[in-house]
């Protein structure tokens, strides 16, 4: 490992746990005011909702809502399986499937 | 294999069987992480780091997509410098994350709740927000054991692709590339149960691809939910039911 690589790992490191150790030591076991904890509380379907959608509908830099984007048809499956099993390895291997299979038969048609 | 954490109560369990259903938790984790894990081996070999600072990449950062753009940056002569600063926007809904789980760790001591936080990912985060919702009382066994597993299948997927990651060629053959998309459906859908829920998460997702699209990148998760979690503050009132939805939803 280069000097370069482990000094970018360090500091990496040194971000993720920081980011990770200061709300946990400073904030638990006090008496958080009600609207922040209220606030806490809808961070969990926001932050999902704001990783998964530009994955869904952004391809290569712009929005793409047409029936080629890949990402987008194959959520739709993986969504009905999770809806009606709310299995997470079905709905895993379903959106996973859905796309080697699209890439297997239809190369030229998806992107 | 429910996504759904309601099938036992833990607060009942001995610390052994605990353990165990805190690992059993884990384990669908571990099915999204092998793949995903595998893709980051073989992106990270790609981008000229060596095989045994990927694995230990997965072992002390732990940080899903934060690794992959890190190797990708890496990859393309990013300085390291530059690389850490986009590390911390992109992890920086972690702090938003452990800051939300935080009160429910009231009982743990502050080295139990560090090392709780540690290996707190969207994923692990997702399961315990779960677990909160549905009125569970923290205990050490069954966190532990869930973000424990969840830890070493990301290990062991990186080990993987390190390991064997130049014999598969492109492993977007096998739609490895959509286990991560497949993964936050799966963990979206029980979250947004009532219309509030759902209305934020359509407001968090709508934000999030305007922010993408403004140019906002890596800041554009932490921007969109922050936004969203201050309108469903104003959008509700104190003694609303906001961690049970279900219970009936403020129109």
């Amino acid at each position: 490992m280069s000097t370069e690589l482990a000094i970018a790992i360090a500091g990496m490191v040194a971000v993720a746990a920081g980011l990770r150790i200061l709300p946990v030591t400073l904030l638990a076991g006090k008496a958080l005011p009600e609207v922040l904890l209220r606030w806490l509380s809808f961070v969990p379907v926001a932050v999902l909702a704001a990783l998964l959608a530009p994955e869904l509908l952004i391809r290569n830099g712009s929005l793409r809502l047409a029936p080629d984007n890949l990402f987008l048809i194959a959520a739709v499956p993986t969504l009905i399986v999770t809806w009606f099993t709310r299995s997470f390895f079905g709905a895993m291997a379903t959106g996973m499937g859905v796309v080697a299979l699209a890439r297997a038969f239809w190369p030229q048609y998806f992107i | 294999m429910s996504v759904s954490p309601t099938a036992e109560d833990p607060a009942a369990l001995s610390p052994g069987r605990a353990l165990l259903l805190g690992i059993r938790r884990g384990f669908p984790i571990v099915l999204g992480y092998l793949p995903l894990g595998f893709a980051f081996g073989v992106l990270a070999l790609q981008s000229g780091i060596p095989g045994h600072a990927a694995v230990l990449m997965s072992l002390l950062i732990f940080a899903g997509s934060g690794q992959f753009i890190a190797v990708s940056m890496w990859g393309s002569g990013a300085t390291p410098g530059a690389i850490v600063v986009t590390s911390l926007a992109i992890n920086l809904r972690y702090l938003l994350m452990c800051a939300s789980l935080a009160p429910w760790l009231r009982p743990f001591t502050t080295v139990q709740r560090i090392l709780f936080g540690l290996e707190i990912v969207d994923e692990t985060f997702a399961l315990h927000s779960m677990a909160v919702r549905h009125g569970e009382t923290a205990r050490a066994p069954v966190l532990y054991g869930l973000n424990a597993t969840a830890h070493l299948g990301w290990i062991g997927g990186t080990l993987l692709g390190a390991v064997s990651g130049e014999l598969l060629g492109d492993s977007r053959t096998l739609g490895l590339d959509y286990a991560l998309p497949a993964m936050f459906v799966a963990l979206l859908v029980p979250m947004c149960e009532g219309r509030l829920h759902l209305m934020l998460g359509l407001l968090a997702a709508a934000a999030s691809v305007l922010l993408v699209l403004a140019g906002a990148g890596s800041w554009s998760v932490v921007i969109a939910t922050v936004i969203t979690a201050t309108v469903g503050v104003v959008c509700t009132s104190p003694g609303d039911p906001s961690r049970t939805p279900r219970d009936g939803v403020p129109s």
